[in-house]
């Protein structure tokens, strides 16, 4: 048994340990917004946080996360308010939009350390993130963006 | 922003680390020992370099705030960094991939407990060092992280992360000592008063 929280809400499941984060999280809880690209740590679209800090969850074993909290892109903010998802939704910055969750959750992490980064900040810390449909001055743009917005009061 | 080329990753070799020296508790270090006019000309030392010149050692060991991978140690894909503790930058921190273990097949990161790089502040380059240099740095407390000779010789037989250096998972070449033998070598190095070889 792996209990876990997931956007807050308790789990306990019975699943072999190897077994990979992201099958956990869009198979057995049913959260889709997560999604598998690669399967090797190379993309980062399965990125969500453990405790909080950007992981790869197409390599993470499910074992790591025992006793852990985890949020993936649906416990960013339960109404879109998170001032990233308002950001990201004014720049119109997705295309095809399937790496945008992973995005997202590594922009979190990146503004939680830096609240107001600069381009290198935003190039360190996003370059694990592949957007094949080039959508990077956007991203970079809403990051930005994001930064202002929770510097004048986070959150609507 | 990123280069689609560092999809390249799988097909590279994830070189890296043993460089635990983080993970050890810095413990009040013991007197430094003075240079040593070697009375084995250094014979003991370089008896067991080439496990430390090996890339698994030299990947994070390597000039520049990155990591380097493979056997012919090119810079980490991704444009991965050291960061300000050696353990990666905000949202691209070595945890983010590495897992404490290595993953059952080729290509996926590798892992052991605490992967990380030196801290800036004690990057512990050996690059460039000859093994005269090399074995005054490692002995030296103000250049790996406050160990003393006995705790240099635990760390290099024992630590978990440097121990992955014989065990670093499919399609990486371990380095090329057997770890008893290596341990033994050690051990008679230290036993002898560890003397270096001329600088």
């Amino acid at each position: 048994m792996i209990g876990f929280s997931v956007n807050g809400k308790r789990v306990d499941l019975e699943v072999d340990p190897s077994t990979p984060l992201l099958w956990v999280i869009r198979e057995q809880l049913g959260l889709t917004g997560t999604k598998y690209g690669c399967g090797m740590a190379q993309c980062g679209a399965c990125t969500v946080h453990i405790n909080g800090e950007a992981v790869r969850s197409c390599v993470t074993p499910v074992s790591r996360v025992d006793g852990k909290f985890v949020t993936t892109i649906e416990g960013l903010s339960p109404d879109l308010s998170n001032p990233l998802q308002r950001a990201w939704l004014e720049e119109d910055v997705p295309q095809c939009g399937y790496c945008q969750s992973g995005q997202l959750m590594s922009a979190a992490v990146l503004l939680r350390e830096k609240p107001a980064p600069t381009d290198e900040d935003i190039d360190e810390a996003m370059t694990g993130n592949i957007c094949r449909c080039g959508t990077y001055p956007r991203i970079r743009r809403a990051i930005h963006r994001a930064a202002e917005m929770a510097a004048k009061g986070g959150a609507r | 922003m990123k280069r689609l080329s560092s999809v390249l990753w799988s097909l590279l070799v994830c070189g890296a680390v043993s460089t635990a020296w983080l993970s050890h508790p810095v413990a009040a270090a013991g007197p430094t020992a003075a240079p040593t006019a070697s009375s084995d000309n250094g014979a003991l030392f370089t008896a067991f370099v080439p496990v430390l010149r090996h890339p698994r050692c030299m990947n994070c060991h390597s000039k520049g705030g990155y990591p380097r991978q493979g056997d012919d140690s090119h810079r980490h894909t991704m444009d991965i960094r050291r960061g300000p503790a050696g353990f990666g930058v905000t949202s691209v921190k070595c945890s983010t991939c590495h897992q404490d273990h290595n993953l059952g097949a080729a290509h996926l990161p590798p892992g052991a407990p605490g992967w990380h790089l030196p801290p800036p502040s004690v990057p512990m380059i050996w690059e460039g060092l000859t093994d005269g240099q090399l074995c005054e740095s490692i002995k030296n407390p103000k250049q790996n992280r406050g160990r003393n000779i006995d705790q240099l010789v635990e760390h290099l037989t024992e630590d978990k992360l440097v121990m992955w250096g014989w065990n670093p998972g499919e399609g990486r070449t371990p380095v090329p000592i057997p770890h008893d033998e290596f341990s033994a070598k050690v051990k008679a190095w230290q036993a002898a008063g560890a003397p270096c070889p001329a600088r």
